[in-house]
């Protein structure tokens, strides 16, 4: 079995592939995992390939096809979408990804709302066990035990650090193993982020902040002058929070277009 | 994708960039997009960039851009210049590029005075492979190979045009600048133009952040760039020879 996991950087893609690795490994299965990563911290995907076979046949270390792909954010489809074929069955967090995204030669979408239920539960980083709960469920051949064992040997330094932290795993497992499959048409994906570009007009002047290019790193409030910007709650495209500008105290001097690095953000004096 | 904001010369396939966030080369690259725009050399420019962080403008203008192994954007340069010597050519490369694996090409093509214009953004360590300690690293300064701080025995820090203004031409332009002041950026990317224009070499420092291995906010990129101000002398270097 052709399993991909995709998601942002972060997401806790690798440690999700190491523990089902490990699992496959004490179910007494042949395994490998490939991981592919490089620029996550520049913003690019995070992906990881495993192959899990009985004992007397081979894994692939490199497939094109995938029997199951894991997507945990929309940017990282386009690095799947080749593995992904009318047998493939998708898993995906339906809370943040829209339906409409995903390709449309999918055999099986299977969607949980995993954001959901991890603000809920107040899972925080242990989202990836979350998923790795709901991804067990279409792996019967690697058995609970096994999987829970390793999550406890893959993440033994952090637990060790704070033991707080398993009991956190058990639950965000527990939640993912016995989540409600997304219903296909609840289209409410409350944790999409929005990237429309913000626009605000007062006092003779016109703000213009564009999320789909804003990468979150603050310059631009620490640089104003006057203190007029400060971080919103609003996500940008690299699910970071993108700024936001109190016209009333801004001047319009031009200092945060000045330094900008994305070209994402002018106040222009009407 | 709005690109109202973004220079004319920007390659909209390539945005957003692939630049950390709050990284000094999108500052840089920024800038020198809306002095091709005003220069008007989209189609005059060749752009060169070297392995490390400034491979990431693969794909960024839209012109003619060559992207070299590592070190050698200079002499890739000076090859585009010779076929081709009436538009201007810029090798854009990071502090690893033209002060370590390409300090001798750097030196060279300032000694034959090639008339090229090279960009040098010194972040002050190798970036692109997880930040290990490079000539330009600051004594006391961590990173991954000196995680105790460098030691001085490894020299101070490394100061290119001070030393390449031995074998530069007196005609040569050599200066040292600051993503702490992009409005200086149009001045010197003009005189260093011109100056091939006239035949000339013509050498930019640009002191950057690296907010992803220096482990700093905004606050703390801009305050460790002021430090290294002191250290890292601005303003023109007077070539010698």
């Amino acid at each position: 079995m052709n399993i991909t996991i995709a998601g942002e950087g972060g997401q806790g893609v690798q440690t999700i592939a190491e523990i089902l690795a490990n699992a496959a490994f004490l179910s007494n299965l042949n395994v490998s995992y490939l991981p592919q990563f490089g620029v996550e911290q520049r913003g690019a995907p995070s992906v990881a390939f495993i192959s899990v076979a009985l004992k007397n046949q081979s894994t692939e270390l490199k497939f094109d096809q995938s029997d199951i792909v894991v997507i945990l954010r929309d940017r990282a489809i386009i690095e799947v979408k080749n593995q992904i074929s009318p047998n493939t069955m998708v898993i995906y967090d339906s809370s943040t990804i829209k339906l409409s995204s995903l390709p449309k030669n999918t055999g099986n979408l299977i969607g949980f709302k995993a954001t959901d239920i991890s603000v809920e539960r107040s899972l925080g980083k242990s989202y990836n066990i979350l998923i790795l709960g709901f991804i067990s469920r279409f792996m019967p051949s690697l058995n609970r035990e096994s999987l829970l064992d390793s999550v406890n040997k893959v993440l033994g330094d952090k637990i060790n650090e704070n033991s707080k932290i398993k009991n956190l795993n058990d639950t965000a497992f527990e939640c993912g193993a016995t989540a409600k499959v997304s219903e296909k048409n609840d289209r409410n994906t409350k944790y999409a982020i929005d990237l429309t570009d913000i626009k605000d007009s007062k006092n003779g002047k016109e703000l213009l902040i564009i999320p789909s290019e804003c990468k979150g790193c603050l310059i631009c409030a620490y640089k104003c002058p006057v203190k007029a910007i400060t971080v919103s709650d609003r996500f940008g495209y690299f699910g970071n929070l993108v700024p936001k500008v109190d016209l009333e105290q801004c001047t319009a001097c031009g200092i945060c277009n000045l330094f900008c690095p994305d070209t994402a953000i002018k106040i222009t004096k009407k | 994708m709005n690109n109202s904001l973004m220079p004319k010369s920007y390659k909209l396939e390539s945005k957003p960039h692939l630049f950390c966030p709050g990284c000094g080369h999108a500052m840089i690259l920024k800038h020198l997009g809306f002095f091709i725009d005003e220069r008007k050399l989209v189609d005059k420019i060749s752009f060169v960039i070297d392995i490390g962080c400034s491979l990431l403008a693969w794909n960024f203008y839209d012109v003619s851009t060559v992207q070299a192994h590592h070190g050698r954007s200079i002499p890739v340069a000076t090859g585009i210049k010779f076929a081709d010597p009436e538009n201007p050519v810029i090798a854009y490369t990071g502090d690893g590029g033209a002060y370590a694996i390409g300090l001798q090409s750097l030196i060279h093509a300032a000694y034959r005075n090639d008339p090229i214009t090279v960009i040098v953004v010194n972040n002050t360590n190798y970036a692109m492979t997880g930040g290990q300690m490079a000539p330009t690293t600051i004594v006391g300064e961590k990173t991954t190979t000196s995680p105790s701080g460098k030691n001085i025995k490894y020299g101070d820090h490394f100061l290119g045009p001070e030393l390449v203004k031995k074998t530069a031409n007196k005609s040569a332009y050599l200066t040292r600048t600051s993503v702490s002041n992009p409005n200086n950026f149009k001045k010197v990317f003009g005189r260093a133009i011109d100056n091939n224009q006239s035949g000339n070499f013509s050498m930019i420092e640009i002191l950057s952040l690296c907010p992803t291995n220096w482990k700093t906010n905004a606050e703390a990129s801009f305050s460790t760039l002021t430090s290294f101000e002191k250290l890292y002398p601005l303003g023109e270097i007077k070539a010698e020879r």
